[in-house]
């Protein structure tokens, strides 16, 4: 069970950086990491330990998406967060996946040419 | 003072000031010792300033050039005589006294401290020879001190500022010259108006009108960012390090790392934005390859790991499948006769029943013919109970037999023909059904295009194992709820994925990688012959898919299937 809340360090990361809010979401066996607003280099690395440990509390099998519809700019340490999970979640056999990757987003991530590599998890 | 003194005075002052307001220059300063000495009837007159960082000045009276003095001569010159001066404004009589290095020794001096604000002071010094300072010379020069004074201070510290924003602006010119990375600065509505060589070089630029009057966001790949960062400074005061990525002239993108502040005026208005902007596109292309790697790495190792996998069972399956399909034809035969024996010896044994029967029927049998008669009924009885489980034996024997064949059997491409996933899967269902409806509840999620060219009698037996595997998993925990097995079908690049996820008990670890080898299995005696998934794991690969079982969500067990849509067969 992933803790969410208090003991994930998610409040201490959100009262941290006003301009990068983090939400997790547990419904069965699927997990929802949502990132919004601005991904730049120092919050990318304090996002990648809090993100990190909650993929080590994770089941194999789990799907583990992370939403970025509200993702309004990326830096290149925030791309490097992601192929990072990429990589941890398949090691873990974790269903990893991006979803609803806001426009301007994405479009750095086309440009730096990890896109690809990115299973897609699209809703409405 | 007499009037007249007053009014000589008066005048000297007047002229003094004139001058000073048409030379605005440090010559000033000898022209006004000039003034002095013929006011004063003086033999020598020297005017010593000095600021810390600035040189230090002597312009004397009757000289056309000011004299820049370095320190130690400065102090050999003044600090003797200085030392007796310390209140501004105040004359000192001393003498006899020759400036060192100047003039002649004069008996007769008067000396005033100008000013002295840390290290800035100047001095006023006179020496005459003919007579010695009267109270009333004391007064008039007390008078052109007083004026003298703060204008030469004034005029010595503005020179000092003024070389000082010189400096410091030829400096922030080297900086901004010589610097290797984008130096610019905007106006408040964020229009360029400065950008050093390097950042027209980063652009590719050539001048800086080139750029000027056009607002930065237009550099920038997205203008969002730009406004984002700007906001920052609003409201942080700064921005550091904040990524961008800036559109040069060529079309090319370069990745850039901006620290920027504002520039605000007095009421606290933004002016102009300064920025400093340094290239990073390497050490991003570096973090490229380094992301790609990586990914390729992990990649090639799940598939190495997955090749390994099929080979060993590939390996297993291949001598296995050679062995089966001898085994099967060597068992065929003689299982055939005997079969055949077997049935005839049932047909003997219903005929030998039926005359058994009109026997026993005849009326007026002895004890001895009754005992007789109840003892043939009773082996006749054990006969066929011997014949059934006989015939359970024959029956399995020959699904054995079949099961061989089966996975030693040849596709061949009239085998293949369209096939609706989605409906393999639903008479896969049925056909499980009976195994399923009292141990687990049904989830599906099918994708709404499934159609691939298959041999469909092989892949619903995929599924129906599959199928009955889940259900006998969750049956063997006995437990008091329902189970669930969620079957979702979906298409990615060209393949169809089966995804039949069970919540038993899963697979433990150790024996996940034996699954699909021949007759092993985890039933218990009799209930299985271990061969169910082997022929799964071969009729997907005969379609040249995969089949992978992992670790279920918690627990329990999935079985993930792809298979081409347009699949090569394989001759096995």
């Amino acid at each position: 069970m992933i803790p969410v809340g208090s003991d994930s360090g998610l409040d201490e990361f959100n009262t941290k950086y006003s301009r990068t809010h983090i939400e997790c979401l547990f419904e069965n066996t699927t997990v929802t990491i949502s990132i919004r607003g601005e991904l730049d280099q120092i919050a990318s690395a304090d996002a990648r330990k809090l993100i990190l440990s909650m993929m080590a509390q994770c089941p194999p099998g789990y799907r583990f998406t992370i939403e970025l519809g509200q993702l309004v700019y990326i830096s290149s340490s925030g791309v490097g967060l992601l192929t990072t999970l990429l990589i941890e979640g398949k090691k873990k056999d974790l269903d990893f996946r991006l979803g609803n990757i806001n426009p301007k987003a994405e479009a750095i991530l086309k440009l730096l040419g990890v896109l690809s590599f990115f299973p897609r998890h699209d809703h409405a | 003072m007499h009037e007249n003194s007053n009014a000589s005075t008066n005048s000297i002052i007047v002229e003094l000031c004139m001058h000073y307001a048409k030379d605005s220059s440090e010559q000033a300063n000898i022209v006004a010792s000039d003034i002095i000495k013929k006011a004063l009837s003086a033999d020598e007159v020297a005017l010593f300033y000095r600021s810390g960082s600035g040189p230090n000045r002597v312009s004397f009276a009757g000289s056309n050039h000011l004299i820049s003095l370095e320190r130690e001569r400065w102090e050999d010159a003044v600090a003797p005589v200085a030392q007796k001066m310390s209140n501004p404004y105040h004359l000192t009589h001393f003498g006899p006294w020759k400036l060192p290095g100047f003039g002649d020794s004069r008996p007769y001096w008067a000396g005033a401290l100008l000013w002295q604000t840390g290290d800035s002071n100047g001095y006023l010094l006179m020496g005459r020879s003919a007579k010695d300072w009267s109270r009333e010379d004391a007064l008039v020069l007390k008078a052109l001190v007083e004026v003298v004074g703060p204008i030469v201070e004034i005029r010595n510290h503005e020179e000092e500022a003024k070389k000082e924003a010189t400096e410091n602006l030829q400096r922030f010119e080297a900086i901004f010259l010589g610097s290797p990375d984008m130096i610019y600065s905007t106006d408040h509505r964020d229009r360029i108006t400065e950008i050093n060589p390097a950042g027209l070089a980063f652009l590719g630029y050539d001048t800086t009108e080139d750029l000027a009057g056009k607002t930065f966001e237009t550099l920038a790949l997205n203008a969002s960012d730009r406004q984002n960062l700007l906001d920052r400074v609003r409201t942080e005061g700064v921005a550091i390090n904040y990524e961008i990525i800036l559109m040069k002239r060529d079309g090319g993108h370069l990745f850039a790392s901006e620290s920027t502040i504002a520039r605000k005026n007095s009421k606290g208005h933004i002016i102009e934005y300064i920025g400093i902007i340094r290239d990073i596109t390497r050490r991003v292309e570096d973090e490229q390859r380094i992301w790609t790697a990586n990914h390729d790495l992990i990649e090639v190792n799940e598939k190495l790991k997955q090749t390994q996998e099929i080979l060993v069972q590939q390996e297993k399956l291949a001598s296995i499948g050679q062995l089966s399909a001898g085994i099967a034809h060597e068992i065929n035969n003689p299982l055939g006769y005997l079969k055949s024996n077997h049935n005839t010896v049932l047909r003997y044994l219903d005929k030998l029943q039926a005359l058994f029967q009109e026997e026993s029927h005849i009326p007026g049998e002895s004890d001895q013919e009754i005992a007789t008669h109840a003892k043939i009924r009773k082996i006749l009885d054990e006969l066929f109970e011997i014949s059934r489980e006989s015939e359970e034996g024959f029956n399995r024997i020959i699904k054995i037999i079949k099961d061989l064949k089966s996975f030693s059997h040849e596709s061949s491409p009239e085998d293949y023909s369209s096939y609706d996933v989605n409906e393999g899967l639903e008479s896969s269902l049925v056909m499980a059904w009976n195994e399923i409806k009292y141990v687990a509840d049904v989830e599906k999620n099918y994708s709404a295009h499934t159609l691939i060219n298959a041999n469909g009698g092989e892949l619903n037996q995929v599924f129906l194992n599959v199928l009955v595997n889940a259900a006998q998993a969750i049956q063997s925990e006995k437990r008091k709820d329902r189970g669930l097995i969620r079957i979702e079908t979906s298409e990615e690049e060209q393949q169809i994925i089966i995804k039949i996820t069970d919540d038993g008990p899963g697979i433990p670890d150790g024996i996940r990688s034996r699954i699909f080898d021949p007759f092993f299995t985890t039933k218990e005696a009799g209930k299985g012959t271990g061969l169910g998934l082997s022929i799964t794991h071969g009729i997907i690969e005969k379609h040249r898919g995969s089949i992978r079982v992992i670790p279920g969500p918690g627990k329990g067990t999935v079985f993930c299937i792809t298979i081409p849509i347009t699949p090569t067969v394989v001759q096995t």
